[in-house]
C-alpha cells in the first residue's frame, strides 16, 4: 500500500493549490479580506447555512408533512447577526394545514425560558438567562414581542462547523429551557414531519442540522429528549 | 496517502498560499476553528487522515464566504413557497440602518476554489 506522495505528486499538490488562489485573489477587483473589511466578524459564517437550513425545512413542511408556506412581507429576506424578538417588520413564512394557520416560521429569534418563567411573580429585570437564541424558529401564531416556551413548536439550531461536545451539551442546555422531558411520548402538532411525538413537555421539537457527519453519534440520546439531529451539508459539499 | 512531512509541508503551502492572495479571513476562521477543536490535529499519528480533516476544514470556511450555493438555496426557498409572493434575494442585517446588509449573492464565488480543493483531496487519498 502507498503510504506516501512522490515528489512530483507533491509538487502538483502544491501547484495546484497555489494557482488555483492566485487565479482566484480578486474577484471583482477586491480580495475576500477587502470586500469584508467593513463587515463583522462572525457576522456571514453559518448565515449560507441558515438559509439552506430554512429552505430544507419550509421544503419538509411541505412534502413530508403536507402543508402549505406562504412568504411575508418584501423580497428582501434578512437574517439577523443576533436575536431578537419577533418584528414583522421584516419578512418571514406563514405555515397552514387545510387553510388554517397554525405557526409562523421566523429566523434568530429569542424566546423567553423555563426558568424565566419560574422567576415570574418575583420582581425582576429581565436579565441574560432568561432568554435564548434560536436559530429558526417555528411559533405558534400571532406572537408579539418575545415567544414563551410553551410557544415554540419547532426550535431550530443550525452549525456549519465541526460538531464539538460543547455543541451538544448546548442543545442539550437549551432543550432544558424549552421543555420538561417526558417519561412517555407526547403528540405533537405534526403527523410526520420533524415527529409525531416526542418525549417533551411541552410537546416542541428540537433540532440541529449539522455539516459534520459526526453529529450521528449523539442521535440516540438526543432524541430521548425530543431532540433531532440531523447531518446535512450545503449543496456544494454534497457535489 | 502521505507521510508526516508532506502533510506538514502541504498544511503550512496552503496556509500560506491563502494569506498571500488575500483570503487572511479564511485563514484566521480556520485556526480558530482549529483551537476550537477538541481533537487537536495530530499529524504524527495519522499524517493523511489529519490533513484530509484540515483541507475539509479549510473547504468548509471558503464555503462560508462563497456563494456557490446561493442560486440553489434560493430556488428551493421559493420551490415551497405556494403563492406569487416569493424571496428575490436573502440579505444579512449587519445593523440597524437600511444600507447595514450585506446581500448574500454579492459574495464572491468561489466553486474553482473548491473544485481545485477537491482535486488535491483525491490526489492526497489515492492509494496508486
Amino acid at each position: 500500500m502507498k503510504t506516501e506522495l512522490r515528489n512530483d505528486e507533491m509538487e502538483l499538490v502544491k501547484k495546484k493549490i497555489s494557482e488555483v488562489l492566485s487565479k482566484n485573489s480578486t474577484v471583482l477587483e477586491k480580495t475576500v479580506d477587502d470586500m469584508l473589511k467593513n463587515i463583522p466578524e462572525n457576522s456571514l459564517p453559518g448565515k449560507l447555512y441558515e438559509a439552506w437550513i430554512l429552505a430544507t425545512v419550509c421544503e419538509n413542511l411541505v412534502v413530508k408533512e403536507r402543508l402549505t408556506v406562504k412568504y411575508i412581507g418584501g423580497s428582501r429576506l434578512s437574517l439577523k447577526m443576533k436575536g431578537g424578538p419577533v418584528n414583522r417588520s421584516y419578512p418571514y413564512f406563514e405555515v397552514y394545514r387545510s387553510g388554517e394557520l397554525i405557526g409562523e416560521l421566523f429566523t434568530d429569534i429569542y424566546f423567553n425560558t423555563i426558568s424565566h418563567s419560574m422567576r415570574a411573580g418575583q420582581a425582576f429585570n429581565s436579565i441574560k438567562g432568561d432568554y435564548h437564541e434560536l436559530d429558526i424558529a417555528l411559533l405558534q401564531p400571532g406572537i408579539i414581542g418575545l415567544p414563551d416556551f410553551s410557544e415554540v413548536l419547532i426550535a431550530i439550531e443550525c452549525k456549519n462547523a465541526s460538531i464539538k461536545k460543547s455543541i451538544i451539551r448546548e442543545v442539550l442546555g437549551f432543550r432544558r429551557e424549552l421543555s420538561y422531558v417526558s417519561e412517555t411520548l407526547i403528540d405533537t402538532l405534526f403527523n410526520f414531519w420533524p415527529a409525531a411525538r416526542v418525549h417533551s413537555n411541552p410537546s416542541s421539537v428540537q433540532m440541529l442540522y449539522s455539516t459534520d457527519v459526526n453529529v450521528r453519534d449523539y442521535e440516540d440520546n438526543c432524541i430521548n429528549f425530543g431532540i433531532i439531529v440531523d447531518y446535512l451539508g450545503l449543496p456544494g459539499n454534497r457535489r | 496517502m502521505v507521510n508526516t512531512a508532506q502533510a506538514l509541508e502541504i498544511q503550512r503551502h496552503l496556509l500560506t498560499s491563502l494569506q498571500q492572495n488575500g483570503f487572511g479571513r479564511i485563514v484566521e476562521d480556520v485556526i480558530t476553528q482549529v483551537i476550537e477543536f477538541e481533537g487537536q490535529l495530530d499529524f504524527d499519528q495519522n499524517p493523511t487522515g489529519t490533513l484530509i480533516d484540515f483541507l475539509d476544514l479549510v473547504m468548509q470556511v471558503i464555503s462560508n464566504y462563497s456563494n456557490s450555493d446561493y442560486k440553489e438555496i434560493l430556488g428551493k426557498l421559493n420551490e415551497s413557497i405556494s403563492d406569487e409572493n416569493k424571496v428575490r434575494s436573502i440579505v444579512v442585517r449587519t445593523g440597524d440602518g437600511d444600507n447595514d446588509v450585506v446581500d448574500l449573492s454579492e459574495l464572491p464565488n468561489y466553486t474553482e476554489v473548491i473544485q481545485e480543493f477537491r482535486n488535491v483531496r483525491n490526489i492526497i487519498v489515492s492509494e496508486r
